[in-house]
């Protein structure tokens, strides 16, 4: 990585941690390169997201960065935060040992800085479908669901799409234009198992291919890595199970 | 707004040709909303066409015992397969015996050190891979995904396949 510019350290700090972050924009005709600042603790937040928020405005406001809700549950923050991927306004400085190497979310177009292009992951995640499908008449009110049936739903519904485990898997890495990685396929899980759902047979179709679901080769990077603690290996280990029971 | 994306979410399902996505375009005027067609290779290229750099991985993505155990498997399988294949394909070309290649390995000079060691780096792999081609089986089975399990699972496979390398090295 290309040594970038080193921001004046703030003065009369003592408590001090060094930070190491990305830097790219397409109008300096540059590469990338890794920036250092120096971040005073006394001052700042315990999180990596408030010492991100506390460089654009004391230091360097160039400094560009997606974020939103600074508590976990809008995914915007997503990152790479000394080597894993996680939410920047979830995850405290005090985790990380030594210099705090901020990059953004891996093996993905940098549109700026901290900021990856996430379209494609978006689209994925509109491919499997991600509403509900009926064929029966719509019930007077709701369609009704089992306290047991909507426990099936749990540790799927609460992912918040951040892409972090699917840009945490080399195999996305390699074959994220085919491959629909662990956010689209830990969602594709949560609608085929849901008890209201009628297009389950439909769905299992679209998965039944070489790459969407099967490049999947249980690395587990994504399981790991996950902010929200979701598990995204099992979901498509459970949609593996599905198919192959379905073809018996 | 909920329809906007509706519609384009089935637009972009569209490159999936399934009958329900196809069912529903029609009952729906998608072209006089203008959503644009998408296309994965078509990402790609805009983004190359815009000059953006791909972000750093290997380089900077933290060595953690799920990718290093999963890596280390593929090395194995490969490294089994080719060896297997030179191995075969050395006694069907190579003139002499392999009691013969022992002999010589053995007189080398390197004496029982190197014995030990070549029976370790070979038979490693194969434990290896076959304590952790079991993980995966039972992964299969749906089973054993906790990450608590899971790291646990993986040191075990660790331990195991150095201990039985080694029990197969000194034997």
């Amino acid at each position: 990585m290309v040594t970038g510019k080193t921001w004046p350290k703030p003065e009369g700090a003592t408590n001090v941690r060094k930070f190491q972050i990305y830097r790219w924009n397409e109008e300096d005709g540059k590469n990338p390169q890794v920036d250092t600042y120096f971040v005073d603790l006394d001052t700042c937040g315990p999180m990596v997201l408030d010492a991100l928020i506390k460089i654009k405005t004391d230091i360097d406001p160039t400094l560009a960065f997606r974020r939103s809700c600074r508590e976990g549950i809008c995914g915007s923050c997503a990152m790479n935060i000394d080597g894993i991927n996680t939410l920047a306004c979830i995850y405290g400085m005090d985790e990380i040992k030594g210099d705090v190497k901020i990059y953004p979310l891996p093996h993905m177009p940098v549109v700026r800085d901290l900021i990856p292009d996430l379209t494609h992951f978006y689209a994925q995640h509109a491919s499997i479908m991600p509403w509900l499908e009926t064929k029966t008449n719509r019930p007077a009110k709701e369609w009704k669901q089992s306290i047991a049936d909507r426990k099936k739903l749990d540790g799927l519904y609460e992912c918040v799409m951040c892409a972090s485990c699917s840009t945490s898997c080399p195999s996305y890495w390699w074959n994220g234009d085919k491959y629909l990685g662990p956010a689209a396929l830990l969602h594709a899980y949560r609608w085929i198992i849901d008890s209201r759902d009628e297009a389950t047979g439909e769905r299992l179709d679209e998965l039944d291919d070489p790459f969407k679901l099967y490049r999947c080769h249980t690395i587990m990077n994504c399981a790991k890595t996950c902010p929200k603690g979701l598990n995204p290996a099992k979901a498509i280990a459970e949609i593996k199970q599905l198919l192959v029971e379905r073809a018996a | 707004m909920a329809l906007c994306l509706r519609l384009a979410s089935r637009s972009v399902a569209a490159n999936c040709s399934s009958r329900i996505l196809q069912k529903s375009l029609l009952t729906t005027s998608s072209r006089s909303w203008a959503i644009q067609q998408y296309s994965a290779e078509e990402w790609e290229r805009k983004n190359e066409k815009m000059g953006r750099p791909l972000s750093p991985h290997l380089t900077i993505y933290k060595f953690q015992l799920t990718s290093m155990l999963s890596i280390t498997h593929r090395a194995t399988g490969m490294g089994l397969h080719f060896g297997l294949l030179g191995f075969a394909g050395a006694m069907v070309l190579l003139p002499n015996s392999y009691p013969y290649y022992l002999t010589l390995l053995a007189g080398s000079g390197g004496g029982k050190a190197l014995l030990v060691a070549s029976k370790f780096i070979i038979s490693w792999p194969f434990f290896f891979h076959t304590f952790n081609g079991i993980r995966h089986l039972v992964w299969d089975m749906g089973k054993g995904f906790s990450i608590k399990t899971l790291y646990k699972s993986g040191y075990a496979v660790v331990g195991l396949s150095i201990l039985a390398a080694l029990v197969a090295a000194v034997v």
